[in-house]
C-alpha cells in the first residue's frame, strides 16, 4: 500500500470543485499531521507501558525526546499549515451550512448570473473561491481573514447571529483589482482606466464600485428577518 | 567536602512534570489524529487552539531533561564529610567504592547505632520507598569514593543484575536481623 493510497483512506471524496486526484499541499499536510500525532500518541502509549518510572535513562530519553519535543515541534507548522489550507477551502466555509448554504449553492449554480458563479465557472480559484474574494491583501489579510473565521465558528456554534448575514465593511475594489488588476480584458475596457491608461481612480477609492456594473455578488432567496440559526436554544 | 559533581535540590515532581507533558502533548496530539481523520472545521479549529498546549508539553519536559537525575554520578569526599543527613529528604542510593563510611542511627530514648560501610557497600536504600526522609546520617571516616544512584537506576541494576540483587537482599536481611537482635 502506497502512502497515497494510506492517505487517501482519511480524505473525504472531493465535493464539487475539489480537487480529484490526491496529492495537493493540502493532502499531504493532513496526511503528514495525521501520521505524526498517531505516531506521538503510539510514544506515548509506548512510554506508560515500557518506560513508566523513567524519564531520561536510557531508551526513555529518546522516546520522550522524540515524543514530546521532536514529534510536537514538527506537529506545530505542519499541522497549522494543514488547518490554515483547509479553512480556504469552499467546504469548510460551507460548514456553517444553515447560514452558508444559500451563498455555496449559489456558487455553484451554473446559471445564476452572480459574481460568485461567474468566478466558481471561471476556475480561477478552484476550490478557494469565498477565502480568495473575502480576504484581504498578503499574510495580514489571511491572518485577519482566519481570526474572523473563528468568531464566525463562535457565534455559528453559540447561535448568536441574526439574518441576513452582512459583511462588517463595504466590499472594496481592492480585493476585485488584487486580481483583475492588469488583466488583459479588464485594462481593454476603457471605462476601468483613467486618461492615463492606469486603474481609475474612482475604482481605486471606491467611489464607484464594482458591483454597482457587474453584480449582483451573490443570489440568494430572500432570508427571513431576524432569523436564527435552527438549532438556537 | 569536596564533590565531583553537586546536586541541585530534586524531589520526585520529574515524574508528575513528565505526565503532564504527556497529558498536554498527548491531548493535542489526539485532535490532531480526530480533526484530520475526519477534517470536521470545528475539530481542526480546536486542534490548531492545541498549538499552545503542545507548547507547554515540550517546555515541561526540556525542564524535566534539564533537571533529571544524571543516572550514576561519581563522588568524592573528604575524611569527615556528612554524605546524608537524618531528616534529610532521601534522593538517592549510595554505593561504596572505596574508603570507609559510618552509618549513624539515632536510637529512641537517647544514644546512637553506628556501623562501618566498607567498598561495595551501600545506604540510602529508604529513596526507593520515596518522599521518606533519611533516617540514619552517613558520614565519611577516611577520604571515600561513592556511587550515587538515582532510584530508577537502582531499580535497573536491580531488576537486570542478579547478583546486585542477590547482595542487596543478603544486605536487607542482615540489616533485619540486626534489628531483631537490637529487639
Amino acid at each position: 500500500m502506497t502512502v497515497a493510497q494510506i492517505a487517501g483512506a482519511a480524505t473525504q471524496i472531493p465535493t464539487r470543485g475539489e480537487p480529484i486526484r490526491w496529492g495537493t499541499t493540502l493532502n499531504w499536510s493532513i496526511t503528514l499531521t495525521l501520521a505524526v500525532s498517531a505516531l506521538i500518541l503510539l510514544g506515548i502509549v509506548v512510554s506508560l507501558i515500557f518506560f513508566r518510572g523513567r524519564q531520561t535513562e536510557g531508551n526513555a530519553l529518546w522516546l520522550h525526546l522524540l515524543t514530546l519535543a521532536v514529534f510536537p515541534l514538527f506537529l506545530i507548522p505542519i499541522g497549522n499549515f494543514a488547518v490554515f489550507e483547509s479553512a480556504t477551502r469552499v467546504p469548510f466555509c460551507g460548514t456553517c451550512h444553515l447560514v452558508m448554504k444559500p451563498y455555496v449553492d449559489d456558487l455553484h449554480d451554473a446559471k445564476s448570473p452572480s459574481l460568485a458563479a461567474a468566478h466558481f465557472q471561471q476556475r480561477s480559484m478552484p476550490g478557494t473561491e469565498c477565502y480568495t474574494c473575502h480576504s484581504d491583501y498578503g499574510i495580514h489579510g489571511t491572518y485577519a481573514a482566519k481570526l474572523e473565521g473563528m468568531r464566525h465558528v463562535y457565534k455559528y456554534w453559540t447561535s448568536t447571529y441574526t439574518l441576513p448575514i452582512k459583511l462588517y465593511a463595504p466590499f472594496s475594489n481592492e480585493l476585485c483589482l488584487k486580481c483583475h488588476n492588469g488583466a488583459k480584458a479588464f485594462m481593454a475596457q476603457a471605462i476601468h482606466l483613467d486618461d492615463d491608461n492606469k486603474v481609475s481612480s474612482d475604482l481605486l477609492t471606491d467611489d464607484t464600485n464594482c458591483t454597482q456594473c457587474h453584480g449582483p455578488a451573490h443570489q440568494l432567496p430572500k432570508p427571513t428577518p431576524g432569523a436564527r440559526h435552527a438549532g438556537a436554544r | 567536602m569536596a564533590r565531583a559533581w553537586t546536586a541541585t535540590p530534586r524531589g520526585n515532581w520529574q515524574p508528575k512534570l513528565l505526565a503532564a507533558s504527556q497529558i498536554a502533548v498527548g491531548f493535542a496530539a489526539f485532535l490532531g489524529v480526530v480533526s484530520m481523520a475526519t477534517r470536521r472545521p470545528i475539530l481542526m479549529l480546536f486542534f490548531a487552539a492545541a498549538q499552545g498546549l503542545i507548547l507547554v508539553g515540550v517546555a515541561l519536559f526540556v525542564v524535566v531533561a534539564a533537571t533529571a537525575q544524571r543516572g550514576t554520578v561519581r563522588e568524592q569526599y573528604a575524611a569527615g564529610d556528612v554524605i546524608v543527613r537524618v531528616g534529610d529528604r532521601a534522593r538517592y542510593v549510595y554505593v561504596i567504592v572505596s574508603g570507609s563510611v559510618e552509618v549513624v542511627t539515632p536510637r529512641e530514648g537517647g544514644g546512637e547505632g553506628v556501623k562501618r560501610l566498607e567498598p561495595g557497600d551501600h545506604f540510602g536504600e529508604i529513596a526507593l520507598v520515596g518522599r521518606a526522609p533519611h533516617h540514619v546520617t552517613a558520614r565519611a571516616v577516611t577520604a571515600a569514593v561513592v556511587l550515587r544512584l538515582a532510584p530508577s537506576t537502582f531499580v535497573a541494576l536491580y531488576t537486570s543484575l542478579p547478583a546486585f540483587r542477590e547482595q542487596f537482599r543478603d544486605v536487607l536481611e542482615s540489616r533485619a536481623r540486626e534489628l531483631d537482635r537490637r529487639g
